[in-house]
């Protein structure tokens, strides 16, 4: 790959730009992910979660001049987040389940309404800025930059990396290894066999939602910050990303997520390198569907790895 | 001076029948004949004079109570910051129009549809507008104004664009664009960059947007005459949030000078970028920046410069009032966007005022006499208009510290 990218330090910013850029992928399709591999809800309204989180920081920080530092813009925006994940599940996901005749019904009604859901988050935070980007702290974190062979990284790119890798492997392991994830395993297999055993559906999806309402929080912050500002369509140019990492890693399989969501970041960064960036999504999104064409069920899915 | 002409015109059609009459009748010998002629011509200028009168009073009042107007535009999407701006010029310039009595017994009304920077849903909403809106204000993107102009041209509806730079929107006369061409102000902000002694330029800019890609050509081609090397480009699209690989094939040319041609968020995200990587050149850039760096108050893009037709309070007495105005309402400095829908209106009203009717051609052929004439807008006070497009010199615009302040 490093071939490919050009000259001198070029090669290793690039594949910097790759590594942040894939585990922003990564923390936000985990959020998508994990309700959809284990719960088996497709929650679209994803992307304007991490919306709302970026933009209650904004109002609370540059609108109402609380002076919030980085560490506590994410603590408010990850609160954000699984209160609003909660409150989806409670009053929307919850209901749906409940009057729906049959699982297939509850999944196709639990995505049209996420879709729903989606918007009004995005329609408020349009009304409020008008579309114009918005900061989400009164003043751009001024992250210290570490000189690496020529290349340059800052500690806000540190700290996407570590957090988004580490959430992504740590959740992995508690739904492989602990007694919850197990739970969450038996549920995505045979729900009804699941409640048999005595494992609540209920409590599990308000832990897998909360879990994936905290990190759409984070992600908003994070990538917020790192963009220097955030605009109303910021959640809706990410959804589409998130879904195909998804799909490429193979429902269900949060590594496969991980090794999606880092293929689609050096995908796009060795197109943008080399060729006009015009060509970056349609030459990324040809190799998902080659992938998939090879792999239907994506990189690890059912087919080699059952769930995660 | 405008509507003598259409009230001169009934009183010509009145008098030659009523001249023509008393002679004939002078003609006459036969009293019963001369009774039934003079009865005739009573009658006939009883009935021309009511004509007559019809007509004038018609032509004084022949634009209706409420002139409906609509502006399709991108209230959400990537580009909304500009419609947004462009939705508030408007309101702005429609509540003068109406408060002043500038159209007399007429106010217009204005209807905002949302075409999300769709241009499908643009060329939707622009076929619906077709017979129910006098005149349509189209979108300000140039995708959506192309798939909009041919709809709007075939109908024959009135319309003007603000922005939209890209050919494929001016393809009839029924369509003005009150927005020179952002074209025509490369080589203004090239002559600043000469001056700053920078040697060579590479360009970022969004590949999806047509009128920046045609700039982005522009500054390849005109290098050897403003003294600099073109070094290459690194393009995006404008759904791209993390540019940071672009930018890093940008800065790989190692330029004395950057162009940034981009819009919304990516602005604040290429200054924070550039400043990450100690980049202490000239930037040049469009006037769409100003939007991207306005809401994050950007100081790491202090320095930028690009050429704009406006900028707050402007350089005219009705420009210092439109913007203290605007400030009153909104609670916020206007934009060149802003500025730009407000002349649009006031430059549609005169059309209709100078028309004094609704019907189509008659409004077409006002917008084009409005434009030679000269219009007197907040943008300037003798903006022409030739074959439906607006042209100006411009100013050199720096952002310095969250705003942008005339330089040249």
């Amino acid at each position: 790959m490093v071939g490919l990218l050009g000259r001198d330090f070029e090669k290793l910013q690039q594949v910097i730009n790759a590594a942040v850029l894939g585990s922003i992928y990564s923390l936000f399709a985990f959020g998508i992910g994990l309700p959809w591999g284990t719960m088996n809800v497709l929650n679209l309204a994803h992307g304007s979660i991490f919306l709302l989180c970026g933009f209650i920081c904004y109002v609370l920080s540059v609108k109402a001049r609380v002076p919030l530092n980085l560490p506590e813009a994410a603590a408010v925006a990850i609160a954000v987040g699984v209160c609003a994940d909660w409150l989806i599940e409670l009053i929307v996901f919850r209901q749906i389940r409940r009057r729906s005749s049959n699982d297939g019904e509850a999944q196709l009604l639990m995505v049209i309404g996420s879709v729903g859901i989606a918007g009004i988050p995005i329609a408020i935070a349009n009304n409020v800025t008008g579309g114009v980007p918005f900061m989400i702290l009164q003043q751009p974190t001024h992250s210290r930059e570490h000189e690496l062979f020529g290349a340059s990284i800052s500690n806000l790119e540190i700290s996407i990396i570590a957090l988004s890798v580490g959430i992504v492997v740590a959740a992995a392991l508690w739904v492989r290894f602990s007694r919850h994830g197990r739970g969450l395993r038996a549920i995505a297999v045979d729900p009804e066999i699941a409640s048999l055993m005595g494992i609540s559906r209920s409590r599990a999806s308000a832990i897998v939602m909360g879990i994936s309402g905290g990190t759409a929080g984070l992600a908003g912050v994070l990538f917020g910050e790192y963009l220097a500002s955030l605009q109303s369509t910021s959640g809706e140019d990410l959804l589409l990303k998130g879904f195909a990492v998804v799909v490429v890693g193979g429902v269900g399989s949060l590594w496969g997520l991980l090794v999606g969501a880092f293929a689609l970041a050096v995908g796009e960064v060795v197109v943008t390198a080399t060729t006009s960036g015009v060509w970056t999504d349609g030459v990324s999104f040809a190799l998902i569907i080659v992938i998939l064409l090879l792999r239907p069920n994506g990189i690890f899915g059912r087919a080699t790895v059952d769930r995660t | 001076m405008l509507d003598s002409p259409t009230a001169t015109k009934p009183q010509s059609s009145v008098s030659p029948t009523a001249l023509a009459v008393p002679a004939r009748n002078r003609k006459s010998k036969s009293l019963p004949l001369g009774f039934i002629a003079g009865v005739i011509a009573v009658l006939l200028l009883a009935a021309c004079s009511s004509s007559a009168s019809n007509s004038t009073s018609s032509s004084s009042s022949s634009l209706p109570k409420a002139i409906k107007l609509v502006n399709i535009d991108g209230l959400t999407g990537a580009g909304a910051a500009y419609a947004t701006y462009i939705k508030q010029g408007m309101q702005l310039a429609v509540d003068d129009i109406n408060s002043s009595h500038y159209l007399t017994h007429s106010s217009l009304s204005m209807t905002f549809e949302d075409s999300t920077g769709s241009p499908s849903t643009a060329a939707s909403l622009a076929s619906q507008a077709v017979g129910k809106y006098t005149v349509v204000f189209g979108p300000n993107d140039s995708g959506s104004a192309v798939a909009v102009a041919p709809i709007l041209a075939r109908n024959n509806v009135p319309t003007v664009f603000t922005q939209a730079g890209s050919p494929g929107v001016l393809i009839a006369k029924n369509i003005v664009r009150l927005t020179p061409l952002q074209t025509s102000f490369v080589p203004k902000t090239l002559q600043y960059l000469e001056s700053t002694k920078a040697k060579s330029l590479a360009v970022i800019y969004d590949s999806d947007y047509p009128t920046l890609m045609d700039e982005a050509n522009d500054m390849k081609s005109m290098a050897s005459k403003y003294n600099y090397k073109y070094l290459g480009s690194a393009a995006v699209l404008s759904t791209t949030s993390d540019i940071s690989s672009a930018v890093s094939k940008l800065l790989a040319f190692h330029p004395a000078a950057i162009a940034v041609l981009l819009v919304g968020a990516q602005n604040s995200s290429l200054g924070s970028l550039l400043s990450q990587a100690n980049f202490h050149g000239p930037v040049i850039s469009a006037e769409g920046a100003l939007a991207g760096l306005l809401g994050s108050k950007n100081s790491e893009a202090n320095g930028w410069t690009w050429t704009a037709d406006w900028n707050p309070p402007g350089t005219n007495q009705k420009s210092k009032i439109f913007t203290s105005q605007f400030e009153a309402k909104f609670h916020a400095t206007p934009t060149l966007w802003s500025a730009e829908a407000y002349d649009a209106v006031y430059y549609a009203a005169a059309a209709l005022k100078a028309a004094n009717s609704t019907v189509a051609a008659k409004v077409d052929a006002a917008l084009a006499t409005v434009g030679a004439n000269g219009f007197n807008g907040i943008l300037g006070s003798h903006l022409l208009v030739r074959n439906g497009q607006e042209y100006s010199n411009g100013f050199l615009v720096r952002w310095e510290n969250g705003g942008g302040t005339i330089v040249g």
